[in-house]
């Protein structure tokens, strides 16, 4: 037995030794070659569940001979951006890895390093039509040998996005699907929809922002457009040059993070359909009645689900909030109160849960929220950690005011519903007077009044 | 327009000592004659002679180049303390002196801070607080029933109830200024099972009151929330489950 698996084991440790030696890797450029600048070179590299992590190089042109490459499956690009340095991308292997978890499919990465890797920003620009040339030639290739234009994803990341745009438009428009994460802003601002990534250039184009303020592009690009945090900061990211690279790309390379994070499911990040990010942060979009029965989208690969109700809708524009580390996802509360003051009162709210292993609290500073009587005052109030089963609740109103009386604030209701987790019933308490930037503790009671 | 000219064709002979007596100068101006004769003694010629060439604020410094000049920088700084003294001492009107004077304004300023601030935190009614119950002339009632955990036979057990449902809704920050009476009576068919009513008294004008404060959502939530803060051991422990509540 034991002889049996030495053989075992020296088998693999052979075959896997073959495999390596065969292994194509992303082009890797030195920096001083992309000081002087690349000229451009197209590779196409394959992974599939048979090879996770060892990359084989496709010809262009005589691909059906290599047995891996199934042309009838599904095919899924992954296209980089700009590289300044000509360092491979740090995400590469994550992504081809995470693809072929999804499906069974062929995850072909478009190495067209040289070409990207140019000090010189405009001759990548310039390249991005060359490269998408290439690709969309490859493409029809494909489909003489059998493809199916529907069952081709192109995910581009930055100037990737818009090659994949370029390659949707070379096609008419019959590639099954575009995913671009964050699309390139500089170059591409303000251009002709037919000169950047439009949702005219797939069946189904999804974008993801994070970027819009500097790298990014602004507006809406796809028929679904997820704006995290608003597009524009990232939370975590640095605020300051003196963190050097960081402080340019963290908020960019964040979208790749975010999608990574969502394809291997750690990351459940629901997005709410909203006219802007303050009317999100507002609490006015919390409801996702045009997608019923399925619940608001979700970023990630799956987007079937709502994907006929999106086209239908031409475009739409969904935000949502995240942390600053993986999983990224806030607990999100929606917070109902009524007030009896016979004056309006203005106030930032503090609100924290304590359950019997944390507390959590959450600031909704955004804006002065205004507590009139009789009136429900909404508000969404996003922490950081998840504190359940929550034992008691803080509610604090800050005011402001240091000198002078102290107003009371008087409720007859609040009332604390978890978003999204219908399995976690809301939390109600009634008849509270609290003064102004002082802190009221109380325990929640279910706020079922159904039996009455 | 030449005097100016001469200050500074003498300053650029002058080091930096000549700076720190700048500040010092105006009190040489029209007070040195009178106060500070001994400090100034070798200066008080070369002074008076400036200030008789001058009546504006640019001859000072003539005077106290002129000053320097003469070599008797460095029995200044005492001077000029003195000098600052005798100013502090001048009286303003009857026997205020100017030190005086000075503190005065500063204790007034504090005061009127501190004072405002005292009586915009103390001096001030709460107008949610005022109300007039003769006002209110509209009964609204409510009525149900509930169950206790823990029988005791107690003669005293209505009016401990009564008085505990009372006191609930006399401590309720909204329902207290509406809040009449409570009743409860033991239902005929069990002993463990009460029935009780609310009356409540509202003003004429009472629709949003009605939708909102004596909402029955409201009245039965102060009571329900009570009776989950409640500890069960409690012999007046009420089932929370059993409370029911109907409007009359």
């Amino acid at each position: 037995m034991a002889v049996w698996w030495i053989m075992v084991l020296l088998g693999f440790f052979f075959f896997g030794k073959g495999e390596d030696k065969k292994c194509d890797n992303f082009s890797d450029v030195d920096f001083h070659e992309a000081f002087i600048g690349t000229n451009l070179y197209v590779r196409l590299l394959l992974y599939t569940r048979s090879n996770l992590d060892c990359g084989q190089e496709l010809p262009h042109h005589d691909f059906t001979t290599v047995p891996l490459f199934h042309v009838t499956r599904p095919t899924t690009f992954v296209i980089h951006g700009y590289r300044p340095t000509g360092a491979p991308p740090i995400w590469i292997n994550r992504i081809t890895r995470l693809l072929a978890e999804q499906a069974d499919m062929n995850v072909l990465v478009v190495d067209w390093n040289r070409g990207a890797a140019n000090l010189n920003y405009f001759t990548t620009v310039a390249n991005t039509r060359h490269t998408a040339a290439n690709i969309t030639a490859f493409i029809r290739r494909m489909t003489d040998e059998g493809a199916c234009l529907d069952s081709i994803h192109l995910i581009g990341v930055s100037l990737g996005a818009h090659v994949a745009g370029f390659i949707g438009a070379m096609l008419g428009g019959r590639v099954g699907r575009i995913t671009g994460l964050d699309p390139a802003g500089p170059m591409f601002a303000g251009v002709p929809p037919e000169e950047r990534l439009d949702s005219s250039d797939a069946q189904f184009v999804d974008v993801l922002h994070t970027d819009m303020n500097s790298f990014g592009l602004r507006g809406a690009n796809g028929h679904i457009d997820f704006y995290a945090n608003g597009g524009l900061d990232q939370p975590g990211c640095p605020k300051t040059i003196f963190s050097g690279k960081s402080y340019f790309v963290c908020d960019h390379q964040r979208s790749v993070f975010l999608y990574l994070c969502s394809l291997n499911h750690t990351c459940h990040l629901t997005a709410y359909p909203c006219s802007s990010y303050t009317d999100f942060l507002n609490g006015q979009c919390l409801q996702c009645e045009a997608f019923k029965p399925a619940s608001c989208p979700v970023l990630g690969y799956d987007l079937s689900q709502w994907r006929d109700k999106l086209l239908k809708l031409g475009q739409t524009k969904v935000y949502f909030s995240t942390t600053a580390e993986p999983p990224y996802r806030k607990m999100s509360y929606i917070v109902d109160t009524v007030t009896w003051n016979q004056y309006l009162r203005w106030g930032i709210v503090i609100l924290r849960l304590h359950s019997s292993k944390n507390v959590t609290e959450a600031r909704i500073d955004h804006k002065l929220l205004r507590f009139e009587r009789h009136t429900t005052m909404r508000l969404l109030a996003q922490f950081d950690e998840d504190s359940y089963p929550v034992q008691k609740i803080s509610f604090r109103i800050v005011t402001g005011n240091v000198i002078g009386p102290r107003y009371k604030i008087r409720l007859l209701r609040i009332m604390v519903t978890p978003l999204d987790l219908p399995e976690r019933p809301p939390m109600c308490r009634y008849d509270l007077v609290m003064e102004e930037n002082v802190e009221v503790t109380f325990k929640p009671q279910s706020c079922d009044q159904s039996h009455l | 327009m030449d005097v100016e000219l001469s200050v500074l064709k003498q300053s650029g002979n002058n080091n930096e000592e000549n700076d720190i007596s700048v500040e010092v100068c105006p009190g040489n101006g029209n007070y040195s004659d009178l106060h500070n004769t001994p400090n100034a003694t070798e200066d008080s010629r070369l002074l008076s002679g400036a200030q008789n060439a001058e009546s504006n604020g640019a001859h000072l410094i003539v005077g106290d180049l002129l000053d320097d000049s003469s070599g008797q920088s460095s029995n200044k700084p005492l001077g000029n303390l003195g000098r600052l003294k005798n100013e502090l001492n001048e009286s303003v009107c009857w026997k205020l002196k100017v030190w005086m004077l000075i503190l005065i304004i500063f204790t007034v300023i504090i005061l009127v801070i501190f004072l405002s601030m005292y009586l915009c935190s103390v001096h001030r009614k709460d107008v949610d607080d005022v109300y007039n119950v003769e006002e209110f002339v509209v009964p609204r009632v409510f009525s149900g029933n509930f169950t206790l955990l823990n029988l005791t036979l107690d003669e005293g057990l209505q009016s401990s109830l009564t008085q505990k449902l009372t006191h609930v809704y006399d401590s309720s920050f909204a329902l207290s200024r509406y809040f009449n009476h409570a009743a409860v009576q033991p239902q005929r068919n069990s002993s463990f099972s009460f029935e009780y009513q609310l009356e409540f008294m509202m003003p004429k004008e009472h629709q949003q009151i009605i939708q909102y404060t004596l909402s029955k959502e409201m009245v039965y939530s102060v009571l329900l929330q009570q009776l989950l803060d409640e500890e069960p051991g409690d012999p007046l422990y009420i089932e929370p489950s059993s409370l029911t509540m109907e409007v009359k």
